[in-house]
């Protein structure tokens, strides 16, 4: 039934690009809920990175500058977010929930302004983006992980979601620390944004297609901790390409798209092992 | 004029002058826009029909929203408990085979909102019994009921048509009665009449029963309550369970009323729309009619605007999503330890 050479390392590779969206995301996830603040606008900031990569590409051409910017974009979606939370008191969930509707409509009204298209327009981009965002792949990683448990910064940054109070009394500046953390998840969760757009080299409506969600599951899934959170996301991901890559055989592909949902439902009630969210969550 | 009615005013006219300037931006008109919108919504009969069509499911859903909000629980999960309402209502309308309509009808209506109850309860349990955080788990159980849905309709042999995703048509004792006498193009059907009967309902339950009073109290304070002596779980459940089976009967309305079968995927979107409606109703079923309402006209104020001009319609989203963030800004809670 499958066409492809089942050896090991083509199974990676083809794993991976569905892998790259979930892994920026979770990144993106942990970065924001280490600082106490829920993020369920993981989807508003892929959609909004890819976006606007894809836009920025369409009339410069340049790679790195439409990664930036898409980046950039969605990391001000993120100071959006911590603004709404922090200084406006909204409910974590609302201001997510509002970001994202904003955005699934925001986006399609642009591309209809700017290509006088409706719902989608192409890139013309055609290259090898594989080897770059494995490199991307890998410093985030390290970055995030070391500097979340590996250094005094990441100790104070953790400490304002699991106890603000304490960290306040150790004067650390709180607002200062998650605004800067709001602005990094988008800014990572963009990069996976950005692979949306330029590994299919079209923008559809709702590109994400749940995606943002997915990532927040594998964060869930992995207890709030890099390591595990990307093995979410490598086995979600590999969920998605089985779904993909049987597609019109025997299996039905739609109750393996199915498990992630599932399975994270499962990590909830803790039957893997206990996942303690941070103890400042949604506060 | 109070202070209450203060913010209303001040959160629509940022909203209104927002969407302008994104439309001025964009390079049209924002007064076309805002004439199309009307001309499309309420310049006729037809389209006055099409604008409560477009609010019947939305009365559904934000009521639906606003009984778990009052009991202080998200339920995020609307989406996928109207998908399986009208999964049911879809299965009962065609393999049920009964000529008379309304107990037909009736044993659908109670289909549907087991349907709807039946995946709210799973969250519910989880909530009530293992404190497992009720958002997530209904945004998954969400995806679970589409790609659920899709793999009945495509995967057996529910399917009239192998290219199509459509399941049966249902029995014409199944259909709900159309208004035809106002309009001929839309499907504005009873589903409007009983949706406003549920909002009466659920008003006169809020307001006048003991039953809507331990909710309300549960939701201002978990812990009074249950030092009241209520049975904070039993509520809770109780209280999601309802907004599940009022979900499901959103998709019973869309499919005896407006498609006569289910599709895969199912029309998304009015889950989060109930949302914004119930939040901008401050969770009161009467005001959420009158919010549904609104939301109706803009609904397909902005499908005619989508035809006529190349504006799209997804800027309803737009409108939407700025909506659901400025009623729910409150400037007066002040944090401690806000530095």
């Amino acid at each position: 039934m499958l066409e492809y050479k089942m050896n090991k390392f083509n199974i990676i590779a083809l794993i991976l690009p569905a892998f790259y969206p979930l892994f920026f995301g979770t990144m993106g996830g942990i970065l924001s809920e280490r600082v106490g603040i829920i993020n369920i606008a993981l989807e508003g900031f892929l959609l909004t990175a890819a976006f606007t990569t894809g836009v920025v590409y369409y009339f410069t051409h340049s790679l790195i500058l439409s990664m930036f910017l898409g980046s950039l974009a969605s990391g001000f979606m993120g100071i959006l977010h911590w603004y709404f939370t922090k200084k406006l008191n909204l409910n974590h969930i609302i201001s997510g929930l509002g970001i994202n509707i904003f955005v699934s409509g925001f986006t399609i009204f642009m591309t209809s302004m700017i290509f006088n298209e409706k719902r989608t327009f192409s890139l013309n981009f055609e290259g090898n983006i594989s080897f770059l965002f494995f490199i991307l792949f890998i410093i985030t990683f390290i970055c995030v992980y070391i500097f979340l448990f590996r250094t005094k910064w990441g100790l104070h940054y953790r400490s304002v979601g699991e106890n603000p109070f304490q960290a306040l009394t150790m004067g650390i500046k709180i607002n200062k620390i998650s605004f800067m953390g709001l602005f990094a998840s988008g800014f990572i969760t963009g990069i996976g944004g950005s692979f949306l757009v330029l590994q299919s080299g079209t923008f559809v409506k709702d590109i994400s297609s749940g995606r943002g969600y997915i990532a927040l599951a594998a964060v869930i899934f992995g207890g709030w901790k890099p390591l595990g959170a990307t093995i979410g996301a490598l086995i979600f991901a590999s969920f998605e390409w089985i779904a993909m890559a049987f597609q019109g055989g025997k299996i039905p592909t739609q109750l393996i798209s199915m498990l992630p949902y599932l399975i994270t439902i499962i990590a909830l009630v803790g039957v893997f092992r206990k996942s303690i969210p941070p103890a400042n969550l949604g506060k | 004029m109070t202070n209450k009615y203060n913010k209303y005013i001040f959160t629509s006219i940022i909203v209104t002058a927002l969407v302008f300037f994104f439309i001025w931006l964009g390079g049209g008109n924002p007064f076309t826009f805002i004439k199309n919108i009307i001309i499309g919504s309420l310049g006729s009969w037809d389209s006055i029909a099409f604008s409560l069509q477009y609010a019947t499911p939305l009365i559904f859903t934000g009521l639906a929203t606003a009984i778990s909000f009052r009991a202080g629980l998200f339920n995020i999960g609307i989406e996928g408990q109207l998908y399986m309402g009208a999964f049911v209502a879809a299965m009962l309308g065609y393999y049920l085979k009964i000529s008379n309509p309304v107990l037909h009808l009736s044993i659908i209506f109670i289909g549907s909102f087991l349907g709807g109850l039946l995946w709210a309860l799973f969250p519910a349990l989880l909530r009530v019994y293992y404190n497992v955080n009720e958002v997530i788990s209904t945004i998954m159980m969400n995806y679970i009921a589409l790609y659920l849905t899709n793999f009945f309709v495509m995967e057996t042999h529910l399917r009239v048509n192998p290219s199509l995703p459509f399941t049966h048509e249902i029995l014409p004792s199944a259909v709900l009665h159309k208004f035809t006498f106002l309009s001929k193009a839309s499907s504005l059907n009873t589903g409007f009449i009983i949706s406003l009967l549920i909002a009466v309902f659920l008003f006169i339950m809020f307001k006048y029963t003991k039953f809507g009073f331990k909710v309300n109290s549960i939701g201002l304070s978990n812990k009074a309550s249950s030092y009241a002596g209520f049975n904070v779980k039993k509520y809770m459940l109780v209280s999601m369970l309802i907004s599940g089976g009022i979900a499901g009967l959103a998709g019973f309305e869309q499919v005896c009323g407006v498609f006569n079968h289910f599709v895969s995927p199912f029309p998304e979107g009015y889950g989060y729309l109930g949302i914004a409606v119930s939040l901008m109703a401050k969770n009161n079923p009467l005001f959420i009619v009158l919010t549904s309402v609104l939301f109706g006209i803009f609904d397909a104020g902005s499908s005619f605007v989508d035809i006529i001009s190349n504006i799209p319609r997804e800027i309803i989203f737009v409108f939407e999503g700025l909506i659901i963030i400025a009623v729910s800004i409150n400037f007066k809670k002040k944090e401690v330890y806000n530095v």
